[in-house]
């Protein structure tokens, strides 16, 4: 087809379709672009966005596959790892170790319990049991629910987001 | 011959369209967000992530591991955790798996292995209703820990299947040094 006749034949479709028409060049541009690694990936991920079973499967398979068409550029930074000293939280995260640090040692204390016996019935070892109580560290909720576990509570005792 | 799958996927593809458009067309508001995040990278030049002990590197005192993270896994967690402190509170579990002698077992989180990966599982706290889910690697040698992406669980159950494939497909690329180094 002549460069005029495609110019005629576009001109004939409305803005949307032409924006179509466009973005499928774009498109084929970009799957042409892409190495055969991931053109498989595309392909496979295609496949998994047409079975999936859920919406969050959908849009799972919907965001992976962006990724691969965008080709946006990735780096990889490093973390810098400051001493508990050093460590500024906001209020909001002071508040939560504040409170959960106090009930942590509250409820092991009423339970009769040393921190080294915690240890013991967790497996959590004992200086982490001494940075909770100290409000050093935020607990995660596996370790909450090992503690709750160990002194025969509900995880909701430390946590008032557990259901 | 078309068949049904054929068509369907052609569906898709179209469905597509629209969006990848947009983000091409000057003036709409992710196109200016790519340019920009575009722009922003484009100032450090490509090369090979190192392997090895280089000078400076290493865990920080205090820490068994050093951590690295793709810059993606970080949008990622920006836009998963909105507030400053559930931010800070994921921060400290992996200030916390940088502590432990195997990051891959450790006593006080809940890690699985998954794929050619690990998955930390967290949520409640200052979390509240987030499930999340946090990626990583771990480079024995190096003594590093590389968190590849994170994922905010809607429902309970498995990780999502494109979820797998899109976090092994960044762990290969990272291996393969795809991935510059930066800062």
């Amino acid at each position: 087809m002549s460069a005029d006749a495609l110019k005629k034949s576009l001109s004939q479709l409305d803005v949307e379709q032409q924006r179509m028409m466009l973005a499928l060049g774009i498109l084929l541009d970009r799957i042409q672009k892409l190495s055969a690694e991931d053109v498989d990936e595309l392909f496979g991920l295609v496949r998994e966005y047409c079975e999936a079973e859920s919406e969050e499967d959908r849009v799972a398979a919907d965001e992976a596959i962006l990724e691969i068409l965008e080709q946006e550029p990735v780096f990889v930074r490093r973390q810098p790892l400051k001493t508990e000293g050093d460590i500024t939280r906001v209020p909001k995260l002071e508040n939560w170790l504040s409170w959960v640090s106090k009930r942590i040692h509250d409820l092991r204390s009423a339970a009769g319990l040393t921190q080294s016996e915690l240890e013991e019935r967790t497996g959590l070892p004992q200086s982490h049991i001494s940075r909770l109580e100290t409000g050093k560290h935020s607990p995660s909720r596996y370790t909450l629910e090992k503690i709750a576990a160990a002194l025969g509570v509900d995880v909701s005792e430390f946590d008032p987001a557990a259901e | 011959m078309r068949d049904a799958k054929t068509d369907e996927y052609t569906k898709y593809v179209l469905t597509r369209v629209a969006r990848v458009v947009y983000c091409l067309v000057p003036g709409s508001s992710r196109h200016t967000a790519v340019r920009e995040h575009k722009e922003k990278d484009c100032v450090v030049t490509k090369r090979e992530v190192k392997v090895g002990v280089h000078r400076g590197g290493g865990p920080e005192p205090g820490y068994l591991w050093s951590v690295k993270y793709l810059t993606i896994a970080e949008n990622e967690a920006r836009r998963i955790l909105q507030h400053q402190h559930q931010y800070d509170h994921v921060v400290d579990q992996i200030r916390d798996l940088a502590r432990h002698t195997d990051p891959t077992h450790p006593s006080t989180q809940n890690v699985e292995k998954f794929a050619d990966f690990f998955e930390l599982k967290e949520k409640g706290g200052p979390l509240g209703r987030i499930n999340l889910r946090v990626f990583f690697i771990v480079q024995q040698e190096q003594r590093e820990i590389v968190l590849l992406g994170h994922y905010k669980k809607e429902v309970d159950g498995a990780t999502p299947r494109a979820v797998v494939r899109k976090i092994s497909r960044r762990a290969r690329k990272y291996y393969r040094g795809d991935y510059a180094e930066q800062g």
